[in-house]
């Protein structure tokens, strides 16, 4: 007999016992997203990567940012 | 076939323009914006019975604006196909002609065999006025040899090219936004689109081991940072002069005898800075300052800075002349609510806030006036908050909400005018002034004293989200605010929130993507502790590039999820990180529980249709397969979480996992990796089998992938798993054939 399997697109749960565990779950996922933003689609995927926005290291070193914000000025 | 009417004059025709043998008739025009020429109309009439052709040029002109050169296009119409008119005859040229702005051409038409009786006439009005501004008809007589003008007589003539703004295209944008950000005691900001620069005069003068929050106002940002109170100023120009007596007032008008006027915003204590938004002329060191009531009114500015050259930075004080009250010493919180730049976490006085004037951050002289500064102990609101605040959350001018220890409170509408303060929630209260964000419907997340809470509209009660999915979030994650910084960002992008815990002193980032699509929870991490997250903000940047929610990362770079990113960037990005991804799905074999099923194929649809097509291709993934009686035992075996270490003693039964293989122990021993006997897992089969049932690779897009393990189970436990650089995987659809066999046997 022909059967799906379950793809756990609606997330993580650890809620329940495995034999039990929610339709559509996983107790077992890591650095899984349910939205393609490559295509942007509703499919379980590899989450996006880390890209680097400006070329400029904050601080010069290796320091952690700590806070950030906008302003808007007239031209 | 004409695109768009350009220059054109279609009215008043009351004359004939003869055109045969050598009378030849023209009309400059005169181009706006640049486009292609590409078809010309003219209003003619066929009088008789002219023979040959027609032909129609475009020159340049002269500097007396008469036909000059060599034909630039051209077109030709036999006379026989002219209608008799008058009427609107189509010239679409043999090829375009790329025009300039405003340069001056002329139409000419020409050729017909014809007379006095028999000719075209290219309809003219005469004595146009005001006609047709910037060109006119001219004659010839002589086939073009020798042209005269005709003043104020415009043939009439349509000309038609490609589109474009023929007008001065209009801007609307009249600021630009700037991203301003901290790290390692120094600001910086983009000083130009893509690129952060130090500021250098706030190197050092403040203090990143303490906690610090900034906001915008008044095209300005105010940081508090304990007693590190500052401003750095993007819009006044700054005046460095000696010592005055007493200050301008502020908002009013100082002029410089060189005729300069500015609008004054803050002066510095010592009387020493002023600063003010040029309203007029330039200032400059020569001139002597006068206006505002200021004393003497004979300053010369030695030194005048402009913050569009470099930003301001100075200590956020009141405004001086001992009208303007005093600020709180010390605060760690800042935001913007209702023009009023509020402060609260003082590390004294934990349940105050203090709010200034409306519009002006720097009188703090508190009365029960409307729009003058108040705080928690003025009479008109109900008072300090009766927990410590920890984080101040704006909504608009409607309410704010003050996130605090163990409570909500809600603050709502103006404090001096009405406003009141009421308890939200005593049973949570928010951890800090990072771990809280919004949606764009205005709900409110925010990790509380057991999970991740939703309040709707940021009014409601606060649900605790977590407590059906991840029942001990909170004690899981044991996070404490000295060690931890936990950080939570709404990504419109991929219509979620993030939420992650780093660890301060290394990095160490893990957390969850709460997607609200499907509402569930997504676990995170990232394998490289330079992109620990310490804190995120959404850039609504002019250029779209850069418009995105932004994180701040441990090594001091700034980052942002990209899809089409299969890596996380590290440091300069010279290196890269692969993204460890896993998800693990496990089915009975068997719909009844005391027998099992037999899986003969599994068949999994990767990601992507045909290569390179309109979907997303999946790149290959690796797959491990598991089997036990019962489920739970099952799923041990695919999430063996402990590495292999050497001198680690093993029972009967453990789970480890060696080179991303999950191992089960079957004889009991101290792991040893000098060699045999009690060597690695993947070699010594003797104190260890995989845990895995089977493992292969996927590849390809689409259904191409079939697995033929024959397995007899209760339960099948799946993993798919991807650890190569630059490669990610999808996967829509797994489907297997299984059918029902004996009975579990034993146990």
């Amino acid at each position: 007999m022909n059967r799906s399997f379950q793809i756990p697109i609606k997330g993580f749960s650890v809620a329940l016992p495995a034999d039990k565990q929610p339709i559509l779950t996983s107790g077992f996922m890591d650095n899984i997203y349910p939205f393609g933003a490559l295509d942007n689609k509703i499919r379980l995927v590899q989450r996006p990567g880390f890209d680097n926005v400006f070329a400029q290291q904050i601080g010069g070193q290796a320091a952690p940012v700590i806070a950030m914000t906008s302003v808007t000025v007239v031209s | 076939m004409a695109s768009t009417l350009r220059q054109n004059y279609a009215t008043g025709d009351d004359t004939a323009g003869v055109v045969y043998g050598n009378a030849w008739r023209a009309q400059s025009f005169t181009v706006v914006a640049d486009h292609s020429i590409d078809q010309v109309d003219l209003y003619l009439q066929k009088v008789l019975a002219p023979t040959g052709n027609l032909i129609l040029e475009i020159f340049a002109v002269d500097d007396a604006y008469k036909p000059t050169g060599s034909a630039l296009a051209t077109k030709t119409i036999a006379c026989s196909a002219i209608p008799a008119g008058p009427g609107w005859v189509a010239f679409v040229l043999d090829a375009s002609y790329a025009s300039s702005a405003g340069i001056k051409y002329a139409i000419v038409i020409r050729g017909p065999v014809g007379d006095g009786s028999n000719h075209i006439s290219w309809r003219t009005d005469a004595n146009s006025s005001p006609g047709y501004t910037t060109g006119n008809s001219i004659t010839s007589a002589n086939a073009g040899v020798v042209w005269t003008l005709i003043a104020a007589n415009d043939s009439l003539f349509k000309e038609y090219g490609d589109f474009s703004v023929d007008s001065v295209t209009p801007v609307d944008k009249t600021y630009s936004r700037k991203l301003v950000t901290i790290a390692n005691n120094e600001l910086w900001y983009e000083s130009a689109p893509d690129t952060m620069s130090e500021l250098a005069a706030a190197k050092n003068d403040i203090d990143v081991t303490e906690p610090l929050t900034i906001v915008e106002a008044f095209q300005k940002v105010f940081i508090a940072n304990g007693t590190n109170l500052k401003v750095i100023d993007f819009i006044n120009t700054k005046l460095t002069i000696a010592a005055l007596t007493t200050a301008p007032t502020r908002g009013s008008t100082v002029t410089q005898s060189t005729g300069a006027t500015m609008i004054v915003d803050f002066v510095k204590t010592d009387k020493t800075e002023i600063y003010g938004y040029t309203t007029s002329g330039t200032f400059d060191t020569t001139g002597t300052l006068s206006g505002g009531s200021m004393d003497p009114e004979d300053k010369v500015p030695s030194v005048v800075n402009q913050a569009s050259t470099t930003p301001h930075w100075y200590d956020w004080t009141v405004y001086p002349g001992g009208s303007a009250g005093t600020m709180p010493t010390s605060a760690y919180l800042v935001a913007l609510y209702r023009a009023r730049v509020i402060l609260a976490g003082h590390p004294s006085y934990p349940h105050m806030w203090y709010m200034p004037k409306v519009a002006d951050p720097y009188n703090w002289l508190y009365s029960t006036a409307p729009l003058d500064a108040v705080n928690g102990n003025s009479p008109t609101v109900s008072g300090q908050v009766g927990d410590i605040i920890r984080t101040i959350i704006v909504y608009g001018d409607d309410f704010l909400i003050f996130g605090c220890a163990n409570s909500i409170q809600i603050l709502t509408g103006d404090p001096q005018s009405g406003g009141s303060i009421d308890e939200a929630s005593d049973k949570t209260g928010i951890f800090s002034f990072t771990s809280w964000t919004r949606d764009e419907d205005g709900n409110l997340y925010f990790f509380g004293n057991h999970g991740i809470y939703l309040m709707a509209g940021g009014r409601s009660n606060p649900v605790n989200i977590t407590k059906n999915v991840i029942p001990n979030f909170a004690t899981d994650w044991a996070v404490n605010p000295l060690t931890h910084r936990v950080v939570l960002a709404y990504d419109a992008e991929n219509r979620g929130i993030v939420i992650v815990k780093t660890v301060l002193a290394d990095g160490t980032c893990s957390g969850y993507f709460y997607s609200l699509d499907t509402q569930g929870f997504y676990p995170i991490s990232f394998g490289n502790t330079a992109d620990g997250i310490y804190c995120a903000f959404d850039y609504n940047a002019d250029d779209p590039t850069y418009r995105k929610l932004l994180f701040g990362c441990a090594d001091g770079y700034i980052r942002k999820f990209l899809g089409t990113n299969k890596n996380d960037d590290v440091g300069d990005a010279s290196s890269t990180e692969p993204i460890l991804s896993y998800f693990t799905t496990i089915e009975p074999l068997s719909q009844d529980s005391d027998k099992k099923g037999k899986l003969t194929s599994l068949t999994i649809e990767m990601s992507g249709g045909g290569t390179g097509g309109a979907f997303a291709d999946s790149d290959g993934c690796s797959y491990a397969t598991y089997v036990a009686n019962d489920a739970e035992t099952v799923l041990e075996r695919s999430q063996a979480l402990v590495a292999w270490a050497t001198g680690t003693t093993y029972a009967v039964g453990d789970l480890v996992t060696y080179s991303s293989i999950e191992y089960i122990c079957i004889v009991a021993h101290t792991a040893d990796d000098s060699g045999p006997p009690n060597e690695e897992p993947d070699t010594n089969t003797t104190d260890w089998e995989p845990a895995t049932f089977s493992t292969g690779a996927l590849t390809g897009v689409g259904r191409k992938n079939r697995i033929r393990d024959k397995i007899r189970a209760a339960w099948l436990a799946i993993k798919f798993f991807n650890s190569t650089v630059s490669e990610t995987f999808g996967i829509n659809k797994i489907f297997g054939d299984v059918k029902e066999v004996g009975k579990i046997k034993g146990k």
